[in-house]
């Protein structure tokens, strides 16, 4: 027998009431983990696709970053002309409104690409990044090529008939980059697209332009705005960082909230330990009565805190990791991101609880009256 | 042995100063078994208290092997407890959650528990007659049986000294006199002092010697 036992024996006495209060801390750092976790794997994916997507810079109607706002294609004759533009690839974006209200068994991305084959070819886009079959090519027609994730999701193969807005398409190519944003992404012909979306033909919604000097984006994104009206260029690496930032932001809010659901779980460890504590007035007296001094009953009592802290953590890292598979299951294709670091800081965080909650059960316990408590009744 | 001088403990309750002991002086030879008997209120228990270093007196002395316990500050005389006391309470307090083992085993805890400690506690289970519910919890034994057990806890530091609060006082007349055997069998075997604190006279056979209290003072003393 050891303190630890005892303390192991203690916390088990009234098994309804540590596991309301386990349940506490479980499900504060079941949030911190399991938000946490999403939202570094967001972070990762959505970090990896902004270069891939939109080239070196991307150009769109000003003031509609990442919305879907028309613009004429004469606009590309424009940035064509600017000093340092090596090669302009157009893009056209359709909704896919049925996968949109497909529910949680349609694709996590909406979007479908309308392309310019050889100018993407030019441009070199993750459109040509084809695992299977072949990349769009400028005599294409109802042509499309899909992500991996998209094909399995949708068990296309190679020669597989799509239907989209009406019209039958041939799948030629199967593209894999890695990235489950970029994998679920279909692309067709521009002018398809133009004709499926009921749009004029000189009509576009994005150009994505490549510099002919590394290492030159920001100088030629700024003569991009200063030369073209009603136009807002965006080099991708200032797209990377305002998405970080935006994630950084995100990942603050989600620690700060699950922290507070954490902290109310701690009180409540407080609570239940200070009742265990007046519970065993008596008992406590009877230690000290046999020879325990004020430090071995302080050290009992925190034990047991830093006990409920360290189950309440366990189920908490387990609890967060169910979350981010049934998150995953639901959002096909992604990966959350639990790094060794995050159940290092989500298992601190919930001992600290633990231990914390424990310090004022435990000075009240170490500054019971032995002489007291043995005549409580 | 055990000296008390002049050992007064006062309480205030509100306006009112409650004079548990005024002014009590015995001397306790080592190796006697004594019995402290009065009325309630008449100051046994504090008395014992301050036997037993539970609290420190207003004043006078209380010398235990030469040590004032007045002199040592509250928070260390658990040191004094753990070495020279053994307690046996009118309630026998066994720890619902551990086994009577365990519940030997309490006091030692703090310093670490060996094979040989569990030996030991093994062997006190066996002296007072409960060897095979060793593994039982308190709810699965007597209340005789819990009372043995807490004289095996009380003994489980080799203790100088036991002091035992009515240890009689939650059982029947036929396990009353059995826990006075062992407590007699104890003082004969091991020179232990034993002090007990009861209102049942008929529990005081077995003593050497009866102090009567009365109003936290001597009333008289009989030697048997």
């Amino acid at each position: 027998m050891n303190f630890l036992e005892i303390v192991y024996k203690n916390i088990l006495r009234r098994k309804a009431r540590t596991f309301l209060s386990l349940l506490g801390i479980m499900i504060g750092v079941s949030a911190i983990v399991a938000l946490v976790g999403v939202s570094n794997g967001l972070k990762s994916s959505a970090l990896d696709v902004m270069g891939s997507l939109t080239g070196d810079i991307s150009v769109t109607t000003s003031g509609t970053f990442f919305t879907v706002e028309p613009m004429n294609e004469s606009v590309m004759d424009k940035i064509k002309g600017i000093k340092g533009v090596k090669y302009i690839a157009p893009v056209v974006i359709i909704i896919d409104v049925e996968a949109m209200t497909g529910g949680g068994q349609g694709p996590s991305s909406f979007e479908v690409y309308g392309i310019d084959p050889v100018a993407e070819k030019l441009i070199g886009t993750s459109a040509t990044e084809v695992k299977e079959g072949r990349a769009l090519q400028a005599s294409d027609r109802y042509k499309m090529i899909v992500g991996s994730t998209y094909a399995k999701m949708k068990d296309l193969k190679v020669g597989s008939k799509v239907k989209f807005y009406e019209r039958q398409f041939e799948v030629v190519g199967i593209m894999e980059t890695g990235n489950f944003i970029m994998d679920q992404m279909r692309a067709i012909p521009i002018d398809v697209a133009r004709e499926v979306a009921g749009v004029d033909p000189d009509i576009i919604h994005m150009v994505r332009v490549k510099v002919e000097k590394p290492g030159t984006e920001k100088e030629v994104a700024l003569r991009i705005n200063l030369i073209v009206p009603d136009v807002e260029a965006t080099t991708s690496s200032e797209q990377t960082e305002q998405i970080s930032e935006f994630l950084d932001t995100i990942e603050t809010m989600t620690w700060a909230i699950s922290a507070i659901a954490a902290i109310v779980g701690g009180i409540g460890i407080m609570n239940t330990m200070l009742m265990s504590v007046i519970e065993r007035t008596k008992e406590i007296g009877v230690f000290k009565a046999v020879g325990w001094s004020n430090n071995d009953v302080l050290k009992m009592i925190l034990l047991e805190g830093f006990l409920l802290g360290l189950f309440g953590g366990i189920l908490g890292i387990g609890g967060g990791k169910l979350t981010t598979i049934a998150f995953a299951a639901f959002l096909r294709g992604f990966q959350a991101n639990i790094t060794l670091v995050l159940v290092g800081e989500a298992m601190l965080f919930a001992v600290a609880l633990g231990v914390f909650g424990g310090i004022y059960p435990a000075y009240k316990a170490a500054s019971i009256d032995p002489i007291d408590a043995l005549r409580n009744e | 042995m055990i000296e008390l001088i002049d050992l007064k403990k006062y309480y205030k309750i509100g306006d009112i100063i409650v004079k548990a002991l005024d002014g009590v002086s015995i001397k306790i030879e080592e190796g006697e078994f004594l019995s402290i008997v009065g009325p309630s209120g008449s100051g046994k228990t504090t008395l014992l208290d301050q036997i037993g270093a539970l609290d420190t007196p207003t004043s006078g002395s209380v010398i235990i092997d030469g040590i004032d316990i007045a002199k040592i500050p509250k928070s260390i005389l658990y040191m004094l407890r753990r070495e020279k006391i053994g307690f046996v309470f009118q309630n026998h307090n066994l720890i619902a959650s551990l086994t009577a083992l365990e519940n030997v085993l309490i006091p030692l805890l703090p310093e670490g528990i060996n094979p040989k400690k569990y030996e030991r506690a093994l062997k006190l289970l066996e002296a007072v007659g409960l060897k095979e519910r060793a593994l039982h919890k308190p709810s699965e034994l007597s209340a005789g049986q819990k009372q043995r057990v807490a004289m095996a806890r009380a003994l489980i530091n080799n203790p100088k000294i036991v002091l035992a609060d009515e240890p009689t006082g939650s059982v029947d007349t036929k396990t009353g006199q059995e826990i006075m055997e062992i407590l007699k069998q104890l003082n004969t075997e091991f020179n232990t002092t034993i002090i007990i604190v009861t209102h049942d006279l008929e529990m005081t056979r077995n003593t050497e010697r009866i102090i009567f209290l009365r109003d936290g003072k001597i009333d008289k003393e009989t030697k048997i």
